[in-house]
C-alpha cells in the first residue's frame, strides 16, 4: 500500500515538475499560431487537391484493353507498310475452298472447310533485329478475329521463317473464315511477343479493299483447291 | 422525451417504437414463412440426350453421339480400339479459339473442353482423351486435323478416348457441363475472358453444372 501511495506521489510529482516549462512552450508555441492558420489551410487544401488530383488521375488511366493494345501502323494491298520494327506487305490475296500443301515430310495434304479459305501472299523484313511473326489474324469488319488456320502446316507460313534485316521473308498467311467475313476486312501482322507481354507491340494492319460485291465476287469465283507451294 | 404536460401528453403517446417493432416483427415472420435468407434452391441440372443443343455462353453445342471406333493394328499388332464423343460446336466470341482439353486429374483443362467438368464412367488415361476438329478429307490420309474454333463457324469437334486391351467401352457415357461467363480476372488480372461459371462465389468454388449430357454407346460390330 505504502508504495503504491508512495509511486503515486512520485507520478504526481513528476507531472508537476515539468509543469513550468511545458506552460512555457505552449506560450512560445502559441506565438508563431496564429499567423499559421492560414497556412495549415492552405496546406489542407493542397493536400485535399492532390488527393482529388490522385483519384481524378486514375480515371485517365489506361484501360486493361488499351495497355495490351498494339501501335497500329495502316496500308492497303500492294503497299509496303512499316511499323516500327518492322516492315510488311501483302502483295495479293486468293480465296479457295481447299487448299493443298505437302508438308516436310509425308504425303500432299487436303485441307478443306464450311467456309472459305483466304491465303495472302505475304512479305516481311526487320527494321533492327530478326525476329519472327505471330500468327497473323483476319480482323472482320464486326471486330472478330480469325486466328491463321492451323489445318495448313505452319512451317509453310509467314510464321516459320525469321524475318531479317536487309531483305524481305516471302511466304503466305492462311486463314479459315465464313465467306461473310471477308467483306471489309483487314489483315494484322505482328511481331511474336515473348513471354513477358510487351506494351504497345508494332502491328501492320493492312486493309483488304473489299466491299460486299467485291467480295461476293471473290468467292463466287474461288478455287476448288489453292495449291500452296512446298518448301523448296 | 419529454412531453409538456396536459390533457394532450395522453394522445401524444410515443406509438412510434412500438410500431415499428411491431412491423419489424411481421416483416420477419414473413420472410421467416417464406423461408428466411437462404438462397432460393438453384434449378437442377438439365437432363440432355443425344442430338440435344447447349448454350454455353461462348459456345453453342450440339451433343451429336457417342460411339466405338477400331482401328485395325499394324504389322500384326492388336487392333486399337477408341471410344469416340461427337460433337458439334459453334463458337459464339469475338475470336478465334481452341478445342482445348478437359481436365484430367490434377491438371486443369483449357478452353471449350473444359467446359466437360465430369465423365461417367470416366475413361482413364495418362493424359486424357485426344480432341480435335477432324479435318473430314474427301481423299483419305490427307485430312488436316485442326484445334482451332473460329468465331461463327460450326466445327465437329470429337473426343477420343482410346480403351485398354481387355476394357469393355460403356453402354453409355454421361457429362456434367459447364458455361461460359465472359468476365475479368485470370492471368492479366484486369484482362476479360471466357471463364468457367462458378458454383459459388469462392476463388476454389467447383465450376457449376448447368446440364447433363447422357449419349448411348453406339458399338462398332467388331466388338
Amino acid at each position: 500500500m505504502s508504495s503504491v501511495t508512495s509511486d503515486a506521489v512520485n507520478t504526481a510529482s513528476d507531472a508537476v515538475a515539468p509543469a513550468g516549462p511545458a506552460s512555457s512552450t505552449r506560450r512560445r508555441r502559441r506565438a508563431p499560431r496564429q499567423p499559421g492558420r492560414a497556412r495549415r489551410a492552405g496546406v489542407l487544401a493542397v493536400g485535399a487537391a492532390l488527393a482529388v488530383g490522385a483519384v481524378l488521375l486514375q480515371s485517365a488511366a489506361l484501360s486493361s484493353e488499351a495497355s495490351s493494345a498494339h501501335l497500329t501502323w495502316t496500308g492497303s494491298v500492294g503497299e509496303e507498310v512499316s511499323a516500327s520494327r518492322f516492315s510488311a506487305e501483302v502483295k495479293a490475296i486468293h480465296v479457295a475452298k481447299a487448299v493443298e500443301f505437302t508438308p516436310l515430310s509425308g504425303k500432299p495434304k487436303k485441307a478443306e472447310t464450311s467456309g472459305v479459305f483466304l491465303v495472302a501472299e505475304v512479305a516481311a523484313t526487320a527494321t533492327r533485329t530478326p525476329q519472327k511473326l505471330a500468327p497473323p489474324v483476319l480482323l472482320g469488319q464486326d471486330g472478330k478475329r480469325y486466328t491463321a488456320t492451323d489445318k495448313v502446316d505452319s512451317s509453310l507460313t509467314i510464321t516459320n521463317p525469321y524475318i531479317q534485316v536487309g531483305w524481305w521473308a516471302q511466304s503466305v498467311a492462311v486463314f479459315e473464315i465464313p465467306a461473310s467475313a471477308l467483306a471489309g476486312s483487314r489483315i494484322v501482322l505482328a511481331p511474336q511477343s515473348g513471354f513477358i507481354a510487351e506494351a504497345l507491340l508494332p502491328e501492320v494492319e493492312v486493309d483488304l479493299g473489299l466491299d460486299e460485291a467485291s467480295a461476293q465476287r471473290l468467292v463466287a469465283n474461288a478455287k476448288d483447291v489453292y495449291p500452296l507451294a512446298s518448301k523448296k | 422525451m419529454t412531453s409538456p404536460p396536459g390533457g394532450e401528453s395522453r394522445r401524444r403517446r410515443p406509438v412510434a417504437v412500438p410500431i415499428a417493432a411491431l412491423a419489424a416483427v411481421t416483416g420477419l415472420g414473413i420472410i421467416a414463412a417464406f423461408g428466411g435468407f437462404a438462397e432460393t434452391p438453384e434449378e437442377p441440372p438439365k437432363q440432355l440426350g443425344p442430338g440435344a443443343t447447349l448454350d454455353q455462353g461462348e459456345f453453342t453445342t450440339k451433343f451429336v453421339e457417342s460411339r466405338t471406333v477400331v482401328e485395325p493394328g499394324l504389322f500384326g499388332t492388336a487392333d486399337k480400339r477408341f471410344l469416340e464423343v461427337e460433337l458439334q460446336v459453334t463458337n459464339k466470341g469475338e475470336e478465334t479459339t481452341g478445342v482445348g482439353s478437359p481436365s484430367n486429374g490434377k491438371t486443369p483443362g483449357v478452353f471449350f473442353a473444359n467446359s466437360l467438368l465430369k465423365m461417367t464412367p470416366a475413361i482413364k488415361s495418362d493424359f486424357g482423351p485426344s480432341v480435335s476438329v477432324p479435318g473430314a478429307s474427301s481423299v483419305p490420309g490427307a485430312s488436316t486435323p485442326s484445334s482451332q474454333l473460329h468465331p461463327g463457324m460450326p466445327a465437329t469437334v470429337v473426343l477420343r478416348y482410346q480403351l485398354g486391351d481387355r476394357q469393355r467401352p460403356p453402354k453409355q457415357v454421361s457429362y456434367d457441363v459447364g458455361t461460359f461467363e465472359y468476365s475479368a480476372g485470370g492471368v492479366k488480372s484486369l484482362e476479360r475472358t471466357w471463364f468457367l461459371v462458378k458454383d459459388d462465389e469462392g476463388v476454389n468454388a467447383p465450376p457449376k453444372v448447368v446440364a447433363q449430357v447422357t449419349l448411348p454407346v453406339r458399338q462398332a460390330g467388331a466388338l
